[in-house]
This record gives structure tokens, sequence and C-alpha cells, in this order.
């Protein structure tokens, strides 16, 4: 079932002192299924303005009286996000450039081709529309989008919600599972008890199963105090198991019987406890494939996957593009308390055009690398083009991968081990030298993942060596 | 798209669905070459450039490209006050004006 998007009329506002060409333009738009109002003059339309809120304004520059260019800044100074479209007979570099640094959306020149208006038109409202950000009735309200494809995925994603049935959730590396997950958590009945969420492919197997289920006081070396897993802590809510397809093989048993019954057992205990949880999971593998290599069991595949969604890769969905540049130029300028950048209109269309195999992630930070670079409010394309040929951050080299791994691991040792150095050094399989200076490297304090009350009688164990004191201190 | 025809008279082909604003547009140019005459006997630079800019423009974007190259020539005449460029281009104006009719496409 698919949900209803009905699409708007949208209103739009032409500006011109020439008669014949006002009636032109008001055809052209007109015939494209928008409502157009006509205004012979700056001041008529400020009057217009005064009593209708079109999507879009389409002005003459040159006018006795009001002229483009003092109409776009009165119009920016009540409505700062109202996208104007500036046309021109004089074709002045100048001029093109005065009007988008005033944050135009567009320059035309007269004589005006119908296709180009059309385009122009579609692109500024499509850059500039919020109407259509986040999903149905304000489910998923962070999954901005305008694209049919994630309107369908959303709307699915909405009548999942309400049951308790698994979710496995699949796509590319950064186009949101994570989001979507969380999203029907927050439609769900469960909504107001937890949201919790791991990566199973950042943590050792055995950490992993500790995380997941929970261990008993003195259940292997270094566990000293009784630990609840992820299961509990997701009492009553829902876990989210991101990179399912990378959990080891041993582990996948122990939570399907888990999921077959709905109780865990920590590790060490011999008692199980019940749990009422929802699983959601998520991968960027296929795993059907790793089903017949025999790296994923079926059984769990078939237990996770009652209702398989797809989370489209961004290059599936383009048209999303202006408006997740939109949310994301705001969100940085939230951030830093400053008004919004834009995207001059070229390098819009640059970055829509853009590879980003990083999907959405990619396009965020290269969003706000080039909205703290940009020294202008306009975002020049150079800039664009630029940042996306340096592909900043979201490809790491295989050097930086390694030493975020070495990181997350070291966190999830110190972690299970609850700071104490030689615990963790012995679950890391280093001696205690070696493993403060891993820690010194990373700039990790151990002292910092001790439980309250046990750090006194560890202190003494923890003292690092001589030789590392000032290293690590 | 403008074809001489057999007559003195020519047409030019626009689309079916803007072709009463075509005409519309032709009708209400009928007395500018005089308007433009006046403002050039009057060394009115400033309006026959005026003129000559809203031509080019208009005239382009329904389709009239010979007449929209008349408007430009008349700015740029205009603009350099080349008073006999300008009066060429007004009887040019005149002159298509008079002859040109519109078939829908």
């Amino acid at each position: 079932m698919k949900p209803e998007t009905p699409k708007k009329t949208r209103l739009l506002l032409v500006v011109d002192d020439d008669r014949d060409h006002l009636a032109l333009v008001e055809r052209w738009l007109s015939l494209e299924g928008f409502e157009v109002t006509g205004a012979e003059s700056g001041e008529t339309a400020l009057a217009v303005l005064e009593a209708q809120r079109p999507d879009l304004v389409l002005t003459d520059l040159v006018m006795s009286g009001i002229d483009g260019i003092r109409l776009l800044r009165e119009i920016h100074r009540h409505d700062p996000v109202m996208p104007v479209i500036i046309m021109s007979g004089q074709a002045g570099i100048p001029d093109a450039v005065k009007a988008t640094h005033l944050g135009a959306s567009a320059f035309l020149t007269k004589p005006i081709q119908r296709e180009a208006l059309i385009a122009e038109v579609g692109q500024a409202l499509a850059a500039h529309s919020g109407a259509e950000v986040g999903g149905v009735d304000g489910f998923a309200p962070k999954l901005v989008h305008r694209s049919q494809l994630m309107a369908e995925l959303l709307g699915r994603a909405r009548l999942v919600s309400a049951v308790d049935t698994t979710v496995l959730i699949t796509g590319e590396t950064g186009t949101g599972k994570e989001l979507l997950a969380e999203a029907i958590h927050a439609g769900s009945p469960r909504a107001e008890a937890p949201f919790v969420a791991i990566n199973c492919s950042a943590l050792p197997e055995e950490l992993l199963e500790s995380e997941l289920f929970g261990h008993e006081k003195g259940a292997f070396t270094g566990a000293v105090n009784r630990h609840e897993g992820l299961f509990q802590a997701a009492d009553g809510g829902t876990l989210f198991l991101d990179e399912i397809g990378d959990m080891p093989l041993a582990l996948q048993a122990k939570l399907l019987r888990v999921l077959q019954d709905f109780k865990v057992r920590p590790v060490g205990s011999t008692r199980a406890i019940p749990v009422d949880v929802r699983i959601i999971s998520a991968t960027h593998h296929n795993l059907e494939q790793l089903v017949e290599q025999g790296d994923f069991r079926e059984d769990l595949f078939y237990r996770l996957s009652v209702v398989p969604m797809h989370m489209p890769s961004l290059r599936e969905r383009r048209e999303d593009i202006p408006l997740l540049v939109d949310y994301f130029l705001r969100k940085v300028a939230q951030r830093t308390v400053r008004r919004p950048k834009r995207f001059a209109p070229d390098a819009l269309r640059h970055l829509i055009g853009a590879d980003l195999p990083g999907n959405v992630r990619q396009l965020q930070n290269l969003i706000e690398q080039c909205s703290v670079l940009s020294p202008s409010d306009i975002i020049p394309v150079a800039l664009t083009a630029q940042a996306l040929r340096e592909k900043p951050a979201q490809i790491p080299s295989l050097d930086e991968a390694k030493q975020a791994f070495e990181r997350r691991y070291l966190i999830g040792v110190l972690r299970a081990a609850e700071g104490n150095i030689t615990i963790a050094a012995r679950l890391a399989g280093r001696n205690r030298t070696e493993f403060y200076k891993l820690l010194g490297r990373h700039n990790l304090d151990p002292t910092r993942f001790r439980q309250r009350g046990s750090s006194k009688e560890r202190r003494e164990d923890d003292t690092p060596p001589d030789a590392l004191r000032q290293e690590s201190a | 798209m403008e074809t001489a025809a057999v007559t003195e008279r020519f047409t030019v082909a626009v689309d079916a669905d803007i072709a009463d604003l075509a005409q519309d547009f032709l009708r209400n140019r009928a007395s500018v070459p005089k308007r433009a005459a006046a403002a050039a006997a009057a060394h009115d630079l400033a309006l026959l450039q005026r003129i000559g800019h809203e031509l080019k423009g208009t005239a382009g974007s329904y389709g009239f490209r010979e007449l929209s190259t008349i408007g430009a020539t008349l700015e740029t005449a205009a603009t350099a006050g080349n008073l006999a460029s300008a009066a060429d281009a007004i009887a040019q104006m005149g002159d298509y004006l008079a002859r040109v009719s519109v078939i829908p496409r």
C-alpha cells in the first residue's frame, strides 16, 4: 500500500513592467500547472506579497520605480528563504553577480527560452521547498526527501512501525539506515522506551557477546563486576543491530536462541532473563549472498528479515539533494549561530550531478566543509568542485581506518575491563607497557572507564610503568 | 522560423498555445515605430534605448528573432548616439511589423 503524496499547486508571482512579456511568462507557467499571479511593477508586487505568500517570485530586473534588485531585497527582508529568479534583457555579468550575491536563485537573460524558464523555476522550487521535508504526518522528520522512492519507503516503514516484527534494513554506507531504524522505533508503541544501537563490526566476538547479553561477575578474566547487556538495557524498547552481517557465526547462534524465546543468559550465568525487545538490524552486505557462502545463518536471516527494507543510495534519489543541501546548511547555521549560507545555482547543480559514494553522510560533511570554508554567503562552484575532488573524511585512508578501529577496540576493551589496565591488557593480548603505549597514542584515560567506588582498589595495579608515566598522563 | 512569402507579407510560426498572445504582442507594437521616430526626432536617446531594449527581449522571447535583432540594433545605436543607425533600425521595425503575421504550429 503506497501513501498518497498529492502534488501541491505552487503559486508563483511574476513581475514585469512589459505587459506582453508578463503575459507570455504567465502563460508558459500556467501551462505547466502552476498558479500564477502577475504584477506590472515592483510596487504592485509588494502589495500582492502583503496578501499572498507565493512559493517563488520571478521578476524583471529593469523596471521604473522599484526595480528587480530592490524588490529582491524587500522580499528577503520579510522572507529570507523565498526563492526569487531575476530576468533581465541586459546580460550584464555585474548585475547577475549582484543578484546572486543578494540571494537570487537564478538569473535569466531575455529573450527567455521556455524550457530554460521551466527548468530554473523547477530547480529553485526544489531547492527551497521545505513542504516535503520528512515523511508522512511527521514520521521520520530527519529523513529529508521529496523523491517518490523515499516516500514509498517511509510509507512502508510507517506501517511496519505499528507492529513488532523484525526489520532488516539494507543499503550502502551513509544512506541513513540507523535514522530509518530510529524512525520506526519513534513511530512504534515502544517510542517511550529506549532505542539502543550497537555496531556488530566494531567489537571482537567475546566483547560483543558480553555487550549484547551481559556477564556475571567473574564470568571471565576481567569480569570484576556484573554487567547488564544491551538486550536488558533495551527492555521494552528497540535494539538496533547495525552491521549484522559482520556478526561472528558462533554469536549468530546465540542471538538466534534469544530471538526464539526472548530470554537472555548473561555470560557466566545459568539464569535466563526474559526480555521484551524489538529487533531492527541493518547491513551494507548482501545477506542472502552471505547465507549462500555459509557466512551467515539462514535461520537467523529469515528470523531477522520478516520485513526487509532497502535504503536507496543518493544517486537513486538525486532529486532529494537540493532539499538535503538546504537542510544541512540550516543545521550548520544553527550550530554556528549564523545566517545559513547558500550554494550558488551552478554549485548546486554540480552537487546534484556529483558522484557521492559516501551518500548522505558524505554530502553532509561536504556541505559543512563548504559552509565553513566559503568566505561569502554564497558558496561558489569552484569551492564545491574542490571539496568534491578531495572527498574529505568519507573515504579514509587504510591507516586512518585502522586507527579508528583500534581506538574503538580499545574503548570496548576498557569498558569491559572497567578501566583495569591489567585486565584490559590481558584481554587485548598485550603486556601492560604495550597497552599503555596504545592508550597514550589514542589519548585514552583508563580512569574514565572505572565505576565509582571501585577505582581505589585498583589504583595500585594501574600505576603506569615509570617510562610511560609522562606519556600517558 | 521566419519565411518569406510569395507576397510582401511573411509568416512566423509560433507555438499554438501562445499564438493568441503573439498576435496581441504584434498588435501592441504597431504604434512603436512612430513613437521611436518621435523620440529620434527629439534626440531622446534614453527613450530610444529603452524601446530597443524592450523589443529585443520581448520579441525574442516570443520567437520573433529578426525583430529582436532590430531591437538590439536600435538599442546599440541609441547607446552610441548614432541617430542615423537608429533611424535605419526604426524603418526596418516599421517594415517588419507591417508585413509579419503569425501562424500557429
